[in-house]
């Protein structure tokens, strides 16, 4: 104990801490005077922290295996699916004349929309300085990268010649609202892969030794090669944690705008209901809220997964739901807004459309929205008996459903509409088109499932830091220190306190 | 013997009475002009056919307009009143049943009105010219003929497609202000992570 109270004074900025693993049990072994610490941890006072952090990377499981292989199983098959679109032509995804944009458009959406939420819950809650944050970072950066990705990729099965989607480049037509979109969404996944990587570098040459050591060289030359020789000094330490708060006010204006650039390629289009300007606006306030449940549900899923529990307690849940409600009530909001005025002018087109959605052929899948996707989880974070992790893991999983099968209709509904017939056409799911929007479904856990298989899945240094920083600014001056305390008994603030319930760290010693 | 003096009128039966005299005078007056009109002293052409004859819309003929194709003219004979404008017409049944949608006016000269129409669709067409009575609308003669149209000019021409639209100088300085804006935001990221790799390489000791 003494050894590791040392240690915390010291401000050493990258003290090799040997430990004698005492720390453990009050859970203050985790400081090292500068936040960004070299523990190498074995045994140390903050071994625990550290283990689980690099547990996915080290020891995963036994499951891990088998679940990448089925996650992977269920992509292949969205990509043979795909390859089988390719031959047969779009008609064998449903479309159709009338039904020329659906459920690839609605996954484009949803997906890129859910990256948003990640991206901007852990910039906003960085710029902010919310302590509870850091066991959440990680994931949800993590999460905002993978969905990005899978988001983006969802614009091929939506064409029937992929190919021709070099010409965005070499020919571009400026005018156009998918060549900005293009644009928009390259930068937005730039910037959230930059967003995931700079806070990524303490952590990174932390845990080189212990990957080397556990048997993976391979990847502790890859984490030295990428943390530049990460040593926490105050330079270093200065250079990163401006540029992290940088790239973090980026990512926000750059969110927003990849939002209300993907929903002017709809209301750039002389339909109704699509060509509404409050569609961007909607469109951000959906991201943020799709994003935020997102976010709520991979880090239920990654908490139990690799037993996090520890860290990630029914308080974080709590405050994601806090987030997560006042954004549901502005998109019930908006989207009344965006149905009442187009409703009470009633033009042909606009009144033939809301009429189709508030209750004819999609009315049943615009008030299961309402209800299953803002109601309820408005609900369960509003009534206090409710709000406990799993009920609000099951809203998040309901608001994720819920907005899109919104967007669903959002693109379904107007496309399908004739405007010269003032008639409605069709639009039929396939066996394709829902094989390929499961596997992008399964391609986010299996992403980032690899993902965590080569980086921390915690943000150690970033969780060390603030738990410093609190014990800095809890330590009484001289004149009020008190009498000692009975050994055994520690009346110091915990810095668990800070990270959710009450935790000591001492994970299963990990086996190199 | 001192004469009972009348009762005054009292001030809101006298202004009534003035009323109603002045809406006797009014109504006289509306009464004289409406005579004079009947008797052929007004303008209108309707009163004009009750003296003279009613216009008769004998012909219509359709043929291209000869060096300015596919632009077609379209000739009504009309006798009696020549004065009155020849309304021409072609029907559509686009919008449900066959109705007259109005080309234009043309008044005759020497017996004939003439007017120039671009055709906008091809296919066969009933073209009708007509004559209606001004103070009616009603029309009281037409004739119509039957003219397939095998060269037409798009409703929206080509010249109009490619006048520059109102916002489209403001549009082109746009384009290049956002891509100055998205070539800053890559560059900024690129610096960014330049910046971290060199910074964090050479502080490593200090």
């Amino acid at each position: 104990m003494a050894d590791v109270t040392q240690r915390e004074q010291s401000g050493d900025g990258y003290g090799d801490g040997d430990g004698n693993g005492n720390g453990n049990g009050n859970g203050n072994g985790y400081s090292h005077g500068d936040g960004y610490g070299h523990g190498d941890g074995h045994g140390d006072g903050d071994g625990g922290l550290r283990a689980l952090a690099m547990r996915p990377v080290l020891r995963p499981g036994r499951w891990w295996a088998p679940t990448v292989g089925v996650l992977a199983l269920i992509v292949a098959w969205g990509v043979a699916a795909w390859v089988v679109q390719y031959h047969r032509g779009l008609g064998s995804a449903g479309y159709n004349d009338h039904a020329f944009w659906a459920i690839y458009i609605a996954d484009v959406v949803t997906f890129i929309g859910v990256s948003y939420g990640g991206a901007v819950v852990s910039a906003i809650l960085r710029l902010t300085g919310a302590e509870w944050r850091a066991p959440l970072t990680r994931i949800a950066e993590g999460t905002a990268v993978v969905t990005v990705l899978i988001g983006g990729a969802f614009i091929f099965p939506h064409l029937g010649r992929p190919e021709r989607i070099l010409e965005l480049i070499y020919r571009p037509n400026l005018s156009s609202p998918i060549f900005w979109d293009f644009v928009a969404v390259s930068t937005y996944a730039f910037a959230s892969m930059v967003f995931f990587y700079l806070p990524l570098i303490p952590d990174l040459a932390d845990a080189a030794d212990r990957v080397t050591a556990a048997g993976r060289p391979r990847l502790g030359r890859l984490y030295r090669l990428v943390s530049w020789r990460w040593r926490a000094t105050p330079a270093q330490r200065r250079i990163l944690s401006g540029s992290v708060g940088l790239v973090a006010i980026m990512i926000i204006p750059l969110a927003v705008s990849v939002h209300s650039v993907l929903s002017w390629a709809f209301a750039l289009t002389s339909r109704p209901w699509w060509h509404e300007s409050i569609w961007a606006p909607y469109f951000v306030v959906a991201a943020l809220y799709s994003g935020i449940a997102l976010v709520i549900v991979i880090v239920a899923l990654f908490r139990k997964l690799y037993g996090l529990q520890a860290l990630i307690g029914e308080r974080h849940f709590v405050r994601l739901g806090f987030i997560l409600a006042p954004f549901g009530a502005a998109y019930l909001y908006l989207t009344l807004a965006d149905f009442l005025p187009g409703g009470y002018v009633g033009d042909h087109g606009v009144a033939a459309v809301f009429s189709s959605v508030l209750v004819g052929r999609y009315a049943i899948g615009f008030w299961l929205f309402v209800v299953g996707g803002c109601i309820a989880p408005l609900l369960v974070i509003a009534i206090p008996r409710l709000r406990h992790t799993r009920q609000i893991v099951a809203a998040a999983v309901l608001v994720d459903l819920a907005l899109w099968l919104k967007r669903m209709i959002m693109v379904v509904a107007p496309a399908n509409y004739g405007r010269i017939s003032g008639l409605f056409g069709s639009y039929h799911f396939t066996w394709i088109s829902v094989s390929v929007t499961l596997a992008g479904v399964a391609a986010i856990p299996l992403l980032l499932l690899l993902l965590f298989r080569v980086v921390p899945i915690l943000s150690v240094a970033e969780i060390e830091e603030l738990a410093h920083a609190e014990q800095q600014v809890h330590i009484p001056s001289p004149a009020v220190i008190p009498a000692p305390t009975p050994v055994g008994v520690n009346t110091r603030r915990q810095p668990s306190d800070l990270l959710g319930r009450p935790a000591t760290f001492d994970i299963a010693p990990e086996t190199p | 013997m001192t004469p009972t003096p009348r009762p005054h009128p009292r001030p809101t039966a006298r202004l009534a009475a003035r009323l109603v005299a002045r809406l006797a005078g009014l109504a006289g007056l509306t009464a004289a002009a409406g005579a004079l009109i009947l008797a052929g002293a007004g303008t209108g052409g309707g009163a004009a056919w009750a003296a003279a004859a009613t216009p008769t819309v004998t012909t219509i003929s359709v043929a291209p307009t000869p060096g300015k194709a596919p632009n077609l003219t379209l000739s009504a004979t009309v006798t009696g009143d020549t004065a009155t404008p020849v309304d021409f017409y072609v029907t559509t049944t686009l919008f449900g049943n066959p109705q007259l949608v109005p080309l234009g006016p043309a008044t005759p000269a020497k017996g004939v009105a003439t007017l120039t129409w671009t055709p906008t669709w091809t296919g066969n067409e009933t073209f009708t010219a007509a004559v209606a009575n001004p103070a009616t609308g009603k029309i009281v003669t037409k004739a119509a003929a039957s003219y397939t149209v095998t060269a037409a000019t798009p409703g929206m021409s080509t010249a109009q497609a490619n006048t520059p639209k109102p916002l489209a100088t403001f549009g082109r300085g746009m384009v290049g202000f956002l891509l100055a804006i998205v070539f800053a935001i890559w560059a900024t990221l690129l610096a960014t992570l330049w910046r971290v790799s060199r910074g964090v390489a050479k502080h490593a000791t200090t």
